[in-house]
């Protein structure tokens, strides 16, 4: 059975940087948000944690919903470049992002 | 596992589900039967067979103890005795049955013959409760390899279902036919309970509870009569502690609160239902129906729709006896009405007598006295006349009334009728000559009996019509004896009678509508009068006439022997029949302008006068001359030429007319151009507020009923004329007010053609000024606790799909309205209470205002709401809030009868719905059905359809077929040989088989001869389909890209007709993905006087057009497209297959409905997007929206139906993607605003925002919903600096 799987790496780029940004890549749907949520609120570092969603694949209600979440806890920051599928869909959700990972980290 | 078993079994365990592993992991060599190793080959094989199979088998092993071994399938039979079963002794598993089964089994060990046992009772005690359930199954032995009996084997299939479902139709007809000779309120209660009958299991009583008044307490009225007289009873009291379930309420432990009922019944009820009947439109009856329920029958979906369709039954039953009483009421009523009025006529007649005759004794003195003064002599002579028509007039209303009460005595004396009749004509001699008519007098002798005074006013009646209505020629009376009768005639060469008006002639008050007569006065009451008068002498009266060809009419009376003894005293030429008859005379002679010799310097307004009566003429003008000229004319067409000629500032003109009448007079004047500036004053004898309306609305500029004040009419001609301009606007406002009263009218017209609540709603819509411009509606009916509420026009999506259901005490307006009773403007969202922000915040953008007002029905509930939108702010000024009430009235009085109408096609459908589920839990082929009754017959038919997975996954069998015949017997015949299809195929899927077992069973039933079937079996592996049609229209296969072929291969005779007998091997056809099949019956392509080739080629032509439709929609569309006008006049039952798989344009999927089947079915879809070259953001955007739809389809799937599937059948065009999403899932269980959750709120929000077009259609089956990509190409890159 073909399964939604994700992928968390740190950012070689911003090692410097005293915040995690972590690069999410694949599926985060209904069968695996919460998993995902863990998984991010498992990462070591000050918070918020910076996720950079440029490769995901595909994000679904469960999956916006879970980044209300850690965005409404002050775990993490989002990242949604302009070129990014999942801009309109996230416009209608109402999410908070940022268009880079610099801008997430001057907190813009 | 253990590796103890023998290869042979080690694969079966493996493909064995559950019950494979649980066989595997059994210590069976702690078992008396030993190691599965040391048992028998033969025993091997049997049990690797009934492990894998996916029909229920149970295996008894070893001829003593007889234990067991099963499989999957057999679990739901098992229930709570499951994992303990495996292994055990079948009588220490089935102890509960073991009286009825213990005996067989032993009897297939001794004998080695098998068993079969068909649609058996046995009450299987699961959770410590008997139940009642019934089965089919074969018992048969297990051989070894030396011919011991060493086992017994069990094919077993579960027809309770089937076996309740008939019995619980049969009742339901039974009630259905009894009800409909119900004709009273009263007694329909206990003719339902009568039809209920005796107790039986799935209705061990009913009763009916129901208030004398409103405000009292619910009283038992009727109940089956074995327990009536151990009820309660209120209502109150038996329903005291029940539990809400939907609008109804379920009572609970029946035994403890009504011992005597557990003494009395056989079976006592656990739990009864409370359902409200009644009371929902104009009903006087509302009242509370208790149905016992069948304590070893679950209360599931199957018993809750019995019960509905029995308490709906009742329901419509009270409404239809409710209307019966009230029509014979009306009838009672009218005549009623009738006696009041010739009561009314007679004493109202008499009452003018009196102050008639003390009139014209004076004025004939004063005519004597008058002298030489002419003018006051011509005055006098004019009251004189006209008293006199007065008189004559009320004397003959007396007579008419009198005859009309029965009081009417003839006293009849013998005279010679020739010489009688002669004397009474010969007074119209002289006005005849004076007419220009030949009076002809043919009067033979003739003896008969008659009332003197009346045969002078039947006489006289005839003749002054006469005149009336012959402008030329002559007259004829003859007297003649004909055998044993007297024959009078009376003949004229007039206008005659129009043959529609003939038959009426004699009818009182019948006024015919021919006015090219000499006068129009008349009351409608002489011909009438003079029926009555013949008949009262015994004789017979009848007119013959044809238009324009004068008339006839002869009055036959039975002569008399003997001779005459009464002298007849003659008639004056001064009765007033012939005064007033000289009146119509009178030519219009005075048509002359008249000037006042004072005013001509002046140059004074000329008025021109139109009026039949000579009198009234002349007086007109003596009025007005004084001020200003006059002219005047006798009918309207001489008076039209008179406008043109001599352009007169103002006409008065009279509304009854011959030739012409005014009414006719003004619009003719109207429609001239040049004329229609000229202001009218009409003047009319009939008063009151519709005939002025009357008046005004065919352009009349002022209306003066008669009689009036001289003053008052010069007045008004003066305030006419001086105020000219202003009259032109009052005209163009009040033909704005007709224009309206028109579409009123329309919008009324098109209101009663309403079949359906969405009828209703276009109607409104279509009318602008009915629904004050609105742009969206949204009509809520309160059903069950909750509102359903049906949206038109331009409302969101959104907003169409969170509150279609809406729970009563939801925070929303509409459920506030119906709540409160009172009407609710907001003229400006933005301003509305706090409360509402969640629900009004949904529907921004396309509502800025709304105005929504309760429906209310005859009884004064409140049934509904009805919604208006605008989508900017409004105000709500006093004159729309009453437009709005208007229209609400005349929705509701249109609801009552729509409501109606669903219920009863809803107990249709519901009939069939309970004997035809549809099986859609394979994944080989996406599986639509619908049935439509004929249009005329709301009953059961023979019509079936049947989709079935078969044990090899991805092999699907259909068929549909057709019972000869309608209503129940032939629905018992078809559900038999729907179940043998179903059963024939488990075991042989091949076409040739499943019809060789039909052919046979059909063969033993009657009703089942010439039965027609069509069945196909779908392999979707190799993609292939077998079928065999007998005697049945062909299936008909719609390929991706549109061509159609009908399967003609594999034909036989319908079923057991043993005439004619050919039979052709089984066709077979390979088809690519994502192809249609469609099987129906012949009522969709038969039509009356037509050859059947030409339907086929109609559905062929049709179904093509549906190659890119999901199989739902094709199915609804086919039905559209093939309905003829007047609907169906056959039942159709029309089923749909899709196959699945991927082919270019299009792509077809069905899953199990369970969550974890989604990445994968998205993974899929997304290559078939990225190989149709849709760009990665609208992939995306498709693929979150579409999978939204399917996570919502799968959490609202049934729960009560666990195996079912969800269907996602896509569609690449050249301009848009469409995706259609079909689930299970029942309306009932979606959402609203008060269970409204936050993820499914966020799903919602994504399919709306990222497709361009949503639409859902909820079923009872489960909810389609349609998604539409617009395809945007890339605009071509240039290349730039």
């Amino acid at each position: 059975v073909t399964r939604a799987q994700y992928t968390l790496t740190q950012a070689a780029d911003f090692a410097d940087e005293d915040r995690a940004v972590v690069s999410v890549a694949g599926e985060v749907d209904v069968t695996n948000a919460p998993e995902f949520a863990d998984a991010v609120r498992d990462l070591r570092g000050p918070e918020p944690v910076v996720l950079d969603l440029s490769d995901v694949t595909y994000l679904d209600s469960a999956g916006f919903a879970t980044l209300d979440r850690l965005l409404a806890s002050g775990e993490a920051a989002i990242v949604i470049p302009s070129e990014s599928p999942l801009r309109r869909a996230a416009e209608l959700m109402h999410l908070v992002y940022h268009d880079s990972v610099e801008g997430a980290l001057r907190g813009r | 596992v253990r590796d103890d078993l023998p290869a042979d079994l080690a694969e079966a365990v493996a493909l064995g589900g559950e019950m494979g592993s649980r066989f595997a992991r059994y210590d069976w060599a702690a078992h008396p039967l030993g190691a599965p190793a040391g048992w028998s080959p033969q025993l091997r094989a049997t049990v690797a067979v009934a492990l894998t199979s996916r029909f229920p088998i149970v295996l008894w092993l070893d001829p003593d103890q007889l234990y067991l071994v099963y499989n999957d399938a057999y679990l739901a039979i098992l229930g709570d005795k499951h994992p303990a079963a495996l292994g055990r002794p079948g009588r220490q598993v089935w102890w509960d049955i073991w009286d009825s089964i213990g005996g067989m089994l032993n009897g297939v060990v001794r004998t080695g013959r098998a068993t079969w046992s068909d649609d058996l009772l046995l009450q299987l005690v699961t959770e410590g409760r008997p139940w009642e359930r019934y089965f089919t199954f074969s018992y048969s032995p297990i051989f070894t390899g030396d011919g011991r009996v060493d086992g017994v084997f069990c094919a077993v299939a579960e027809t309770t279902e089937r076996v309740v479902g008939e019995r619980r139709l049969n009742l339901l007809n039974a009630v259905g036919t009894t009800l409909m000779e119900s004709r009273t309120v009263e007694d329909t209660p206990r003719a339902f309970v009568h039809a209920c009958g005796e107790p039986m299991p799935d209705l061990p009583f009913v009763a009916l509870y129901a208030p004398d008044r409103p405000d009292r307490p619910s009283r038992l009225r009727a109940a089956t009569p074995t327990v009536a007289h151990l009820l309660p009873d209120t209502l109150d009291a038996l329903i005291g502690a029940a539990e809400p379930l939907g609008g109804w309420q379920v009572v609970g432990d029946i035994p403890d609160h009504l011992p005597q009922l557990a003494s009395t019944l056989e079976q006592c009820p656990e739990q009864a239902l409370a359902v409200p009947v009644g009371g929902t439109q104009n009903d006087t009856f509302a009242g509370t129906l208790v149905i016992g329920l069948n304590a070893r029958r679950p209360l599931d979906e199957q018993y809750l729709g019995f019960c509905r369709l029995l308490s709906d039954q009742l329901s419509a039953a009270l409404t239809t006896a409710d209307s019966y009483e009230r029509e014979r009421r009306r009838a009672d009523a009218l005549a009623e009405l009738d006696r009041a009025k010739t009561a009314f006529l007679t004493n109202v007649s008499h009452e003018f007598r009196t102050p008639l005759t003390l009139l014209l004794g004076p004025v004939d003195d004063a005519i004597a006295d008058a002298g030489g003064d002419i003018a006051q002599l011509e005055r006098l002579q004019t009251v004189r006349r006209n008293a006199g028509r007065l008189l004559r007039l009320v004397n003959s209303l007396l007579e008419f009334s009198r005859a009309e009460a029965g009081r009417a005595r003839a006293e009849l004396v013998r005279v010679d009728l020739g010489e009688l009749t002669r004397e009474i004509a010969s007074c119209f001699t002289e006005l005849c000559h004076k007419a220009g008519l030949d009076l002809r007098l043919r009067c033979a002798p003739a003896v008969a009996e008659v009332d003197v005074r009346m045969w002078e006013t039947i006489v006289l009646n005839l003749l002054s019509n006469a005149v009336k209505f012959t402008l030329a020629g002559s007259i004829t009376i003859s007297v003649v004896q004909a055998g044993p009768d007297v024959q009078v005639r009376v003949s004229d060469t007039g206008v005659g009678v129009d043959a529609d008006d003939l038959p009426h002639l004699f009818d009182r008050f019948f006024r015919g509508r021919n006015t090219r007569g000499r006068s129009v006065e008349g009351t409608g009451i002489g011909l009438s009068l003079v029926r009555n008068l013949v008949e009262l002498q015994h004789g017979d009266i009848r007119a013959d006439s044809t238009a324009g060809g004068g008339t006839t009419i002869t009055i036959t009376l039975p002569a008399s022997p003997g001779t005459v003894s009464t002298t007849v005293e003659p008639v004056g030429v001064d009765n007033p029949y012939v005064v007033e008859a000289a009146q119509w005379l009178e030519e219009a002679d005075d048509s002359g302008v008249t000037s006042h010799p004072a005013a001509q310097a002046a140059r004074r307004n000329l008025v021109l006068i139109v009026d039949d009566n000579a009198d009234m003429r002349r007086h007109l003008r003596r009025l007005l001359a004084p001020h200003w000229e006059t002219i005047a004319y006798a009918d309207g067409k001489s008076a039209l030429r008179g406008v043109r000629e001599h352009r007169p500032s103002l006409v008065i003109t009279d509304v009854m007319m011959p030739e012409l009448d005014g009414f006719g007079f003004v619009d003719a004047l109207r429609a001239d151009p040049e004329l229609a500036g000229t202001p009218v004053l009409m003047l009319s004898a009939r008063a009151g507020i519709e005939a002025a309306g009357e008046g005004f609305a065919h352009g009349a500029d002022d209306y003066l009923p008669k009689p009036f004040r001289s003053d008052d009419l010069i007045n008004r001609v003066a305030a006419r004329l001086s105020a000219a301009s202003r009259e032109r606007e009052v005209r163009e406002r009040s033909e704005a007010d007709s224009r309206e009263a028109t579409e009123s009218a329309e919008f009324k017209a098109a209101l009663g053609a309403a079949n359906s609540v969405r009828d209703v709603l276009a109607a409104l819509l279509a009318y602008p000024t009915a629904s004050l411009h609105a742009t969206g509606l949204g009509l809520g009916l309160a059903e069950e606790g909750r509102i359903r509420i049906t949206y038109a026009g331009a409302v969101s999506t959104e907003l169409r799909d969170r509150y279609h259901v809406v729970e009563l005490d939801a925070p929303v307006p509409l459920a506030e309205v119906i709540r409160t009773g009172q009407p609710m403007v907001i003229a400006d969202t933005a301003e509305a209470a706090p409360r509402f922000h969640w629900s009004l915040q949904d529907s921004e953008g396309s509502i800025r205002a709304l105005a929504i007002h309760p429906l209310i029905d005859a009884l004064g509930e409140v049934i509904g709401a009805l919604a208006l939108y605008w989508p900017h702010s409004r105000a709500f000024p006093a004159a729309d809030l009453e437009r709005i009430r208007a229209t609400v009235q005349a929705t509701v009085t249109r609801l009552d009868r729509v409501r109606a109408i669903e219920r009863e096609h809803r107990i249709a459908t519901g009939f069939q719905q309970q004997l035809l589920d549809l099986d859609l839990s394979s994944t080989a082929a996406v599986v639509s059905a619908v049935y439509e009754p004929a249009a005329e017959a709301m009953s059961v038919g023979g019509d079936w359809y049947l989709a079935m997975p078969l044990a090899v996954p991805g092999q699907l069998a259909v068929s549909v077929g057709d019972v000869v015949g309608h209503g129940l017997p032939a629905a018992t015949v078809m559900s038999t040989l729907r179940a043998s299809t179903n059963a024939a195929a488990i075991s042989d899927a091949d076409p040739g088989a499943v019809l060789a077992v039909l052919e046979q069973c059909a063969a033993s039933r009657p009703g089942a001869v010439y039965a027609t079937v069509a069945y196909a079996a779908l392999d979707s592996t190799t993609r292939t389909l077998r079928y065999a049609c007998a005697g049945h229209p062909y299936p008909l296969v719609v390929f991706p890209d549109g061509t159609t072929e009908y399967l003609t291969a594999g034909r036989r005779s319908p079923l057991a007709a043993s005439v004619v007998n050919l039979s052709s091997p089984p066709g077979s056809v390979e088809l690519p993905p994502g192809s249609l099949v469609l099987l129906y019956t012949d009522g969709l392509v038969e039509r009356r006087g037509e050859s059947l080739d030409v339907g086929f080629d109609r559905l062929a032509a049709a179904a093509g057009d549906c190659a890119m439709l999901p199989a739902g929609a094709a199915c609804d569309e086919l039905l559209r497209r093939m309905r003829p006008a007047g609907g169906y006049t056959d039942d159709v039952a029309l089923l749909a297959i899709r196959l699945v798989g991927v082919v270019e344009d299009r792509f077809v999927a069905c899953l199990p409905a369970r969550a974890e089947q989604v990445p994968a079915a998205r993974h899929q879809l997304r290559d078939w997007l990225k190989s149709r070259g849709v760009d990665e953001s609208t992939c995306f955007n498709i693929l979150l929206s579409t999978c939204e739809v399917l996570t919502n389809a799968i959490e609202h799937g049934s729960p009560s139906a666990p195996r079912t599937t969800v269907a996602l059948e896509a569609f690449a065009r050249e301009d848009r993607i469409t995706v259609t999403v079909t689930d299970t899932g029942r309306w009932t269980a979606d959402s609203s605003a008060s269970r409204r959750v936050a993820i499914r709120g966020r799903g919602l929000t994504l399919i709306n925002g990222l497709c361009d077009h949503v639409e859902t259609r909820r079923t009872r089956r489960g909810t389609r919903v349609t998604l539409t990509y617009r395809r945007v190409r890339p605009p071509e890159r240039t290349e730039g600096f």
